[in-house]
């Protein structure tokens, strides 16, 4: 009986050799072949139903999803749940050219376009909550939530710590956020906002004087659902609300996606111009 | 019925890869008129906003055309669906003979959307999916 462990510690022993050589092993330098990034990740494994997972914890990597609609995920909501806008918003609307289609204003050639991130300006706060081609690293710090956004390389802060919004902030392309929990829902409040940057791709707008306020809920381990809302008198007649958007976990981990101007610059003169009969040389 | 359904499916696919494109839409380029080329490889560009071939079009008469193909996705979404910077660079590389369906540039300039990249085996190259 004294014995009968042995065998028992020996397996033990040899499962743990076995655990620390796989660790080992998923930590080693792989060659990436000259690429950018290692090899792809693998699928995260299916959702048990029943699987527990914190709702007041959203770390991890993310990205918002895409529906039937392409304003899905990109956009606030459909077009025909635009707000008025008021003549300031209306005139600051016409005023962008965009390339990308729309039933409220006709679209140009981006050549003859006007969007700012084709110069690569930053997207700022709300845009990059709107581009469903990266992924966003989600971090809890203390007294703070990280955003980490693939696109332009951007970080986020949301105070955490029970701090005020501040009066009468100077714009900034991030705003200044704050955010507190209401139950299982993290409410982000954020003002202060630079309103050179365009809300979307179709360039819809907001003012320096937005209130904009998020309200994150995660659904399952996978999952986050979000709503949007934007309070700008300047601009909207009426407050504007969004459709529940969709994030989605992902695997692997945040990539390189900065927008060089050199790199722009090229593509610029080489395709997106000449596609549109301007040519540099 | 279901073959129609598939042929649908992919006609679909194909004129909504420009739509989705983020610099190259279809104000720029029409997906509606595609063109299918023979030519050969000059450079290959993997960069954002979107990778951009090079490529020669030789006519009957032996006049060259610099030709240049706009690829929708960018080297993110490429690279998530298996084509890295090495890979697709080894696959293009200059001198390598394509055939090349584009969306032609509306100006009528030698530029246009890249749809579909065959190599002389028939493979195609590169995965013109967009992002999710």
């Amino acid at each position: 009986m004294r014995y009968s462990f042995v065998p028992s510690i020996k397996v033990g022993v040899v499962l743990l050799i076995f655990a620390s050589a796989g660790l080992a092993q998923s930590k080693k330098a792989t060659d990436w072949g000259g690429q950018a990034e290692g090899p792809a990740p693998p699928a995260l494994p299916p959702i048990n139903a029943n699987e527990k997972f914190d709702p007041h914890d959203l770390s991890g990597l993310w990205r918002p999803a895409t529906g039937r609609n392409l304003t899905d995920g990109r956009m606030m909501s459909s077009w025909d749940k635009v707000p008025p806008r008021t003549a300031w918003g209306e005139q600051v609307f016409q005023s962008r050219l965009t390339g990308r289609p729309g039933p409220q204003k006709k679209a140009v050639e981006p050549a003859k376009g006007n969007d700012p991130i084709m110069a690569c300006n930053p997207k700022g706060i709300p845009r990059l909550l709107f581009y469903t081609g990266g992924q966003a690293q989600f971090y809890h710090v203390p007294d703070q939530i990280l955003m980490e956004f693939q696109s332009q390389g951007t970080i986020r802060h949301i105070w955490m710590d029970g701090r005020e919004l501040p009066r009468n902030p100077d714009g900034r392309w991030m705003g200044y956020s704050i955010g507190r929990w209401e139950g299982n829902t993290l409410v982000i409040e954020t003002v202060g906002f630079d309103e050179r940057a365009w809300l979307d791709q179709w360039g819809n707008v907001y003012s320096k004087d937005m209130h904009f306020t998020e309200r994150w809920r995660r659904a399952d381990r996978d999952t986050l659902e979000v709503v949007y809302r934007i309070d700008d008198p300047k601009t909207y007649t009426r407050p504007w609300i969004s459709d529940t958007k969709v994030w989605k976990r992902q695997s692997g981990e945040i990539r390189e996606e900065l927008c060089a101007p050199m790199d722009e610059n090229f593509f610029n003169e080489n395709v997106r111009d000449p596609a549109a009969g301007i040519f540099h040389k | 019925m279901q073959r129609a359904l598939i042929l649908l499916s992919l006609f679909l696919l194909l004129i909504s890869i420009p739509v989705l494109a983020h610099h190259g839409t279809n104000i720029s380029y029409d997906s509606s008129k595609p063109v299918t080329l023979k030519g050969v490889m000059t450079d290959f560009n993997y960069k954002n906003p979107h990778p951009q071939v090079f490529f020669d079009v030789a006519d009957e008469s032996g006049k060259v055309t610099h030709w240049v193909g706009e690829v929708a996705p960018t080297p993110f979404t490429l690279s998530q669906h298996g084509w890295g910077r090495a890979r697709s660079a080894e696959a293009l590389k200059p001198g390598t003979k394509i055939t090349i369906t584009l969306g032609p540039s509306r100006a009528g300039a030698p530029v246009g959307v890249v749809l579909k990249i065959l190599n002389e085996k028939g493979e195609e190259i590169l995965d013109q999916r967009a992002p999710e």
